[in-house]
């Protein structure tokens, strides 16, 4: 089975060295789901950055294969407020 | 060849010369199995009492869609199914996680002695007690705890259990368990894992050789996990 890499990046980056071996990337989407789950459950401040949280899975060759972002909008922040 | 059974015992129980000297002359067979072997399946109706000599081992149960929790794991000198001593029919299954020997007790002879020896009734009970105690702090941490502390707090457990029973361990304790089986364990994803893991060889709690993980700071470990061996019982026998 083929080797996936899973990244995360929120202003400070963090690259997965060790993978998990799974069948294709569609298990590749789905681990990265899980994992962003888990890992946002324990940090929801993650998620505070304007461009939001985001994992991406990497398979061997360096292709990326999913992204996954989670975004949180406040509707009073100053961009909205001001929006036309 | 008992002897770190009897430990095992002695770290809970009080036991005299004589009720050692029963349990280590009580019949056996001797046998081992490789990584993954089963030593019990759900729904087995065991007439045998495995005795984990060395090795590790764990319990497992399934969700219907294959999915599993692994539930209990046991070290060297852990008795592996006092349990059916009381209850007839085995609720979970058990597998070698490393290559294990195991010295394998008839129940029925094991039942004699507990009926004749007070002591020894009273250490399998503890036993029995112990491990259930395990089970609600590894509740506690599957339900509570945060990843870092979750698998800081099963490393100290680990480390201490180890310790309890086995001589001449190295001053850094190997983590035997795959990220897979971690994560099965702790009820999180195996990347999540291997991310935790880094961070923790980042505080400098593990270190990594090769592909295998060493416990480089059990004091580090205590203060991320927040850990207290009191539910580990062990001491109560003298």
């Amino acid at each position: 089975m083929p080797r996936y890499f899973f990244n995360t990046r929120d202003g400070g980056d963090e690259l997965d060295d060790q993978g998990l071996e799974l069948p294709d990337a569609e298990a590749a989407r789905r681990e990265a789901v899980r994992f962003g789950a888990d890992l946002l459950s324990d940090q929801p401040d993650l998620v505070c950055n304007r461009d939001g949280f985001r994992i991406e899975a990497v398979d061997e060759y360096g292709n990326l294969c999913a992204t996954v972002i989670v975004l949180a909008v406040l509707a009073n922040t100053p961009d909205i407020v001001s929006a036309p | 060849m008992f002897d770190i059974f009897l430990r095992k015992l002695r770290s809970h129980s009080m036991l005299t010369t004589e009720d050692q000297r029963l349990l280590a002359s009580l019949p056996h067979q001797m046998r081992r199995l490789s990584p993954n072997d089963y030593i019990l399946r759900e729904g087995d109706q065991a007439t045998q009492c495995p005795i984990l000599l060395s090795g590790i081992a764990f319990r497992q149960k399934h969700v219907a869609d294959g999915g599993r929790q692994i539930v209990s794991v046991k070290l060297p000198g852990d008795p592996l199914d006092f349990q059916s001593l009381y209850l007839a029919t085995a609720d979970h299954s058990l597998q070698a996680l490393t290559a294990v020997d195991l010295a394998v007790l008839p129940l029925a002879a094991l039942e004699q002695l507990v009926a004749a020896r007070s002591n020894i009734a009273r250490s399998v009970l503890v036993d029995i007690l112990v491990e259930a105690s395990i089970g609600r702090e590894w509740q506690l941490n599957i339900g509570r705890r945060n990843a870092l502390e979750r698998l800081a707090h099963f490393l100290c457990e680990f480390d201490y259990r180890m310790r309890l029973t086995v001589r001449g361990l190295d001053e850094a304790i190997e983590i035997p368990m795959t990220q897979e089986q971690l994560a099965d364990l702790l009820g999180l994803t195996p990347v999540h894992i291997n991310r935790t893991v880094k961070t923790l060889v980042e505080r400098g709690a593990l270190s990594r050789h090769g592909r295998r993980v060493r416990i480089a700071d059990i004091a580090c470990l205590h203060r991320i996990a927040g850990f207290s061996p009191r539910y580990l019982h062990s001491g109560a026998g003298g």
